[in-house]
């Protein structure tokens, strides 16, 4: 078997507290491998530390602790140690679309430069030839070339967001991390989008980590699944299993809390399918992280932090399970 | 009941480097008390510039014209948008579809939800901070009085969205515009953001423009639906016509996009054929080049939104 493109070990990522002295657990011991042409969905729920985690593989913010291996064509880059260019020249294999389009894409630049930027940057293109890749990334994430002269202001939505998947796709890293970049998008772009990124991994073995809370996607494009909760995973494994037979009460209430689109059958279903909050990552509990909200909880729950191990071909970190 | 919103023949148009993009040809909207009206339709067709419009929200440089809009018999028109600078935050409020930016990166969240708080109610004091921490607690912010005290680049993009929707609570709105509101939220939030809406409409009266991508989320949340196509309204009807009864071959596109229960690894399907280009809208229909449905009329001439749908073909009330 060949390596994976990326490894996670034992990855820690924590924030100082807002005012007082304590500490947020953002990313709590996290590991994980994306093989080569292998998509990986990433779900959880708001705030359990999920763009925290790609933030932190990106080496945005230097992580706690943990290593990052990036399998690139000329050997395996350790991200954890990389510095100034090596680690700028590294990321050209790892690129990232990130949820927030608004803010990270640069309001004075054009979209045509935006996605030109990469190509120059890692000098792959220019002039005439790079002016040519930017048409055709353009027109295949469904933006025409004439945005090129555009601004990031002048567009809607969903189209900034695609300007920054062209971006990301513009150096043909290996894989890309994308933070809910297909949201924004009505299900026949996300599709086209979707189908877009299908093709390329077929065709250039292009790995995906995939942060998304729409189980739509996941189910339509993810190899695996990968569930946080609280700053750690709780459940991972393939997806027609897991989405089949979720182990993890947390991600059965997940599954529960997906709306149909079918209004018939939707009158018929409560919404709220989990209640109760997550608790502070700034004291986060001895025992399960996801205790206080569970369903099954039992004493050895609270007192006893469970692990993931394997469970029918699943990974689950569950007491019951 | 006479309606709360009311757009009438609205026209957006923004000055582009290579001539004008008009984003919304004649757009028709109303919303009553209690109702949620959902907005959907293809990425840039103009769902945001119809509210923004509304909201009296667009730069300048947009040239924005239309018959009427009208929150309950308050025309927002007459006064060259002095009756809207007023209503806005308080009366009617809106949610934005990029969190990070409608939030002041230098204010904590909980002072912003406060100005709004002072801005648009009598509170002050003490009681202004105790309901800006049981806004919070009401849209599900975890920690309500610690988040409070959060910078907004502090909290996940769920939190923010969160917190926008608390400050734009806090005015106790009549119309409330969400674009998108739960875009960047998990499913489990999003049920208790929908589920909140849904108790707004029920026991406040408040009326709710819903614009979303996600039809599962018109499905559980609305009770009407406008779809829209480079800058109209194609279709429109009632939340189970649209799906039982779906006339618009957009709107036909769109649900057959849906992935189904179990997806292979098969391409998904999708409508053929690109977006419009806005500078450059085809004859006729703006549908047309991707129209599996297309006959020759359909080329010469845009159809009305007479009936259900603006269609040629599929248009007529059956
Ligand atoms: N710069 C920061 N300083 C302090 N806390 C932070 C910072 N950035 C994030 N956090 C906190 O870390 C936790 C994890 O945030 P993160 O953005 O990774 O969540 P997420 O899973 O991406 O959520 P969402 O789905 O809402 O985007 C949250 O509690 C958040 O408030
Ligand atoms: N400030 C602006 N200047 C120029 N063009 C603009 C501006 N704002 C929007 N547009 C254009 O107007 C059209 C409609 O944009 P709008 O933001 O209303 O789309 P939308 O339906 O909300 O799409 P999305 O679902 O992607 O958010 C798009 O073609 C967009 O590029
Ligand atoms: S009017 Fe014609 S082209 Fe437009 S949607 Fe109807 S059939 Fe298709
Ligand atoms: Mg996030
Ligand atoms: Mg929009």
């Amino acid at each position: 078997m060949t390596a994976p493109v990326l490894t996670i070990h034992d990855l820690h990522l924590s924030y100082p507290a807002r005012g007082a002295t304590g500490t947020v657990h953002a990313v709590r011991g996290v590991s994980m491998e994306v093989g080569a042409g292998e998509v990986v969905a990433l779900v959880g729920e708001s705030g359990c530390g999920k763009s925290s985690l790609a933030r932190a593989v990106l080496q945005l913010r230097r992580p706690d602790a943990g290593r990052i291996v990036l399998e690139a064509p000329d050997g395996p880059l350790p991200l954890h140690e990389l510095t100034g260019n090596a680690l700028r020249h590294a990321r050209r294999w790892m690129q990232v679309v990130f949820q927030d389009p608004y803010a990270s894409l640069d309001p004075r630049m054009s979209v045509g430069d935006a996605v030109a930027e990469p190509l120059r940057a890692f000098g792959l293109a220019r002039g005439a030839e790079s002016r040519k890749r930017v048409a055709k990334l353009l027109e295949q994430v469904g933006l025409g070339s004439a945005v090129a002269s555009r601004f990031p202001h002048e567009l809607s939505g969903g189209q900034r967001q695609r300007v920054g998947i062209a971006r990301a796709l513009a150096p043909e890293p290996r894989i890309v991390l994308l933070d809910e970049a297909v949201s924004a998008l009505d299900v026949s772009l996300r599709a086209q989008v979707l189908n877009l990124l299908l093709d390329l991994r077929r065709d250039l073995d292009l790995a995906m980590l995939f942060i998304t809370h729409d189980l739509a996607v996941v189910r339509a494009i993810a190899d695996r699944v990968a569930v946080m909760y609280l700053g750690e995973l709780v459940e991972v494994g393939f997806r027609d299993t897991l989405l089949r037979s979720p182990r993890h009460p947390y991600t059965r209430a997940l599954l529960d809390a997906v709306p149909v689109p079918d209004p018939a059958r939707q009158a018929g279903r409560t919404l709220v399918a989990l209640g109760g909050e997550p608790p502070s990552q700034e004291s986060v509990p001895r025992g399960c992280g996801f205790a206080n909200r569970c369903p099954l909880a039992e004493e050895r729950c609270f007192s006893e932090r469970p692990r993931l191990r394997p469970v029918d071909g699943t990974a689950v970190s569950c007491h019951l399970a | 009941m006479t309606a709360l919103l009311t757009i009438e023949d609205l026209h957006v148009r923004f000055a582009a480097p290579d001539g004008a993009v008009h984003a919304v040809r004649g757009v028709d909207l109303e919303v009553r008390p209690s109702e949620t009206v959902a907005l959907v339709g293809e990425s840039g067709s103009g769902k945001s510039a119809t509210a923004l419009a509304f909201m009296g929200l667009l730069p300048r440089s947009a040239e924005v014209t239309a018959n009427a809009l009208r929150l309950g018999d308050e025309d927002l028109l007459r006064d060259g948008g002095r009756r809207t600078r007023r209503l806005r935050g308080g009366r009617m409020a809106m949610v934005f579809q990029d969190p990070l930016t409608s939030l002041n990166p230098h204010l904590t969240v909980g002072d912003q939800i406060l100005e709004a708080v002072k801005l648009h109610t009598d509170l002050s004091g003490g009681a202004a901070r105790a309901r800006v921490v049981a806004l919070l607690d009401e849209v599900g912010v975890p920690q309500p009085a610690r988040r409070a005290l959060a910078w907004p680049h502090q909290l996940s993009g769920g939190l923010r969205q969160r917190a926008l929707i608390a400050m734009a609570l806090a005015g106790d709105p009549a119309l409330l515009i969400a674009d998108e509101p739960t875009t960047a939220l998990d499913v489990t939030v999003q049920a208790q953001i929908l589920d909140l809406f849904q108790r707004l409409c029920a026991d406040r009266g408040t009326a709710l423009l819903l614009i979303t991508h996600d039809l599962g989320v018109v499905a559980a949340a609305a009770h009407h639906v406008a779809v829209m196509y480079a800058g109209r309204v194609v279709e429109r009807a009632g939340v189970s016509e649209l799906f039982s009864d779906t006339r618009h071959p957009y709107t036909r596109g769109l649900l057959a996009s849906i992935p189904g229960d179990l997806g292979s690894r098969d391409r998904l399907p999708q409508i053929a054929g690109a977006p419009p280009d806005p500078l450059d809208l085809p004859s006729g229909c703006p549908f047309r080049p991707r129209c599996p449905e297309e006959v020759d009329r359909c080329a010469e001439e845009e159809p009305p939104l007479d009936g259900p749908a603006a269609c040629w073909v599929k248009g007529e009330a059956s």
